[in-house]
């Protein structure tokens, strides 16, 4: 094979498959500390198209848990996709172009929710009528 | 046996059962793919054996948009590539294969783009039909 053919092999290599090359992974953590009825300012998604992966908790005694799902923001569409599993309610997959939609439980009993927010961002909503705060973090990885 | 006898041999054995290799930043790389009706992807290789490996991939032509994970192991004795996961259109995910085809993920909403398994334990990404001319997304390994 000809240097010219091997370079058009390599060309037609490159063409379907590009490898973005061996780093660390970016991790993120935010904290929360909501009282009940209230939701965090929104969250920004650290990367469009790619797979995040985001781990949350509740870490207030009698009401902890967690979850996780990996997610993609589709920027140009306002799109959220995500697929993972949380404590409280087992698998959860689904999407959404619209603020609001659940997520994923983040705590015992289904009253910390991580929603979509506007412009493809995410929120944490403490849904519970009483009962003091819910904390936690979320931690994306990606 | 004393009470510091005691607690030196619980934490003698805490040690032999559970091997601390030390806390490092995980490993992260990314792969783009573009797949034509009908193909697939080169192998991509598992990039560690015998350890689990998070692989996070989304299918990104609109309207077939998609995005799933899986911890995946490969054995690199035994042939073997096992996995378990979620995915948009899967839910969850769990199986294994010592053969080259099979199902691990799919990557879009068409149930189009397939994560599979591949030769000599690699993965490779298809685009299995005719909905999507040309599939594109991501794959990332993080360990």
């Amino acid at each position: 094979m000809t240097h010219t053919k091997r370079a058009a092999l390599f060309g037609a290599v490159v063409l379907s498959l590009s490898i973005c090359g061996t780093a660390l992974a970016d991790e993120t953590t935010a904290s929360f500390n909501l009282t009940p009825g209230t939701c965090t300012n929104p969250i920004a998604i650290p990367a469009n198209n790619k797979p995040v992966m985001v781990m949350g908790t509740t870490i207030t005694v009698s009401f902890r848990g967690e979850g996780h799902v990996v997610m993609q923001r589709y920027g140009s569409q306002n799109l959220l996709e995500w697929a993972g599993t949380d404590y409280y309610a087992g698998t959860e997959n689904n999407f959404s172009e619209a603020p609001g939609a659940h997520i994923m439980w983040l705590d015992y009993n289904g009253k910390v929710d991580l929603q979509s927010a506007t412009s493809s961002h995410v929120q944490v909503c403490n849904s519970a009528s009483a009962s003091g705060p819910r904390a936690g973090y979320l931690t994306f990885i990606y | 046996m004393t009470h510091s006898k005691i607690c030196a041999a619980l934490f003698a054995a805490s040690l032999a059962s559970v091997s601390g290799i030390g806390a490092a930043q995980a490993t992260e790389s990314t792969i783009s793919y573009s797949v034509a009706g009908g193909t697939c992807s080169s192998p991509i290789a598992v990039p560690a054996n015998n350890k689990a490996v998070l692989v996070m991939g989304t299918g990104i032509i609109w309207p077939y948009n998609g995005v799933g994970f899986v911890s995946l192991l490969r054995g690199n004795t035994s042939g073997i590539l096992s996995w378990s996961g979620t995915g948009l259109k899967d839910g969850t995910i769990g199986a294994y294969a010592f053969t080259a085809g099979t199902h691990i993920m799919w990557l879009d909403f068409a149930t189009t783009v397939d994560l599979q398994t591949a030769s000599s334990t690699h993965i490779q990404v298809c685009n299995t039909g005719s909905d999507i001319a040309h599939a594109a997304g991501y794959l990332t390994f993080i360990y």
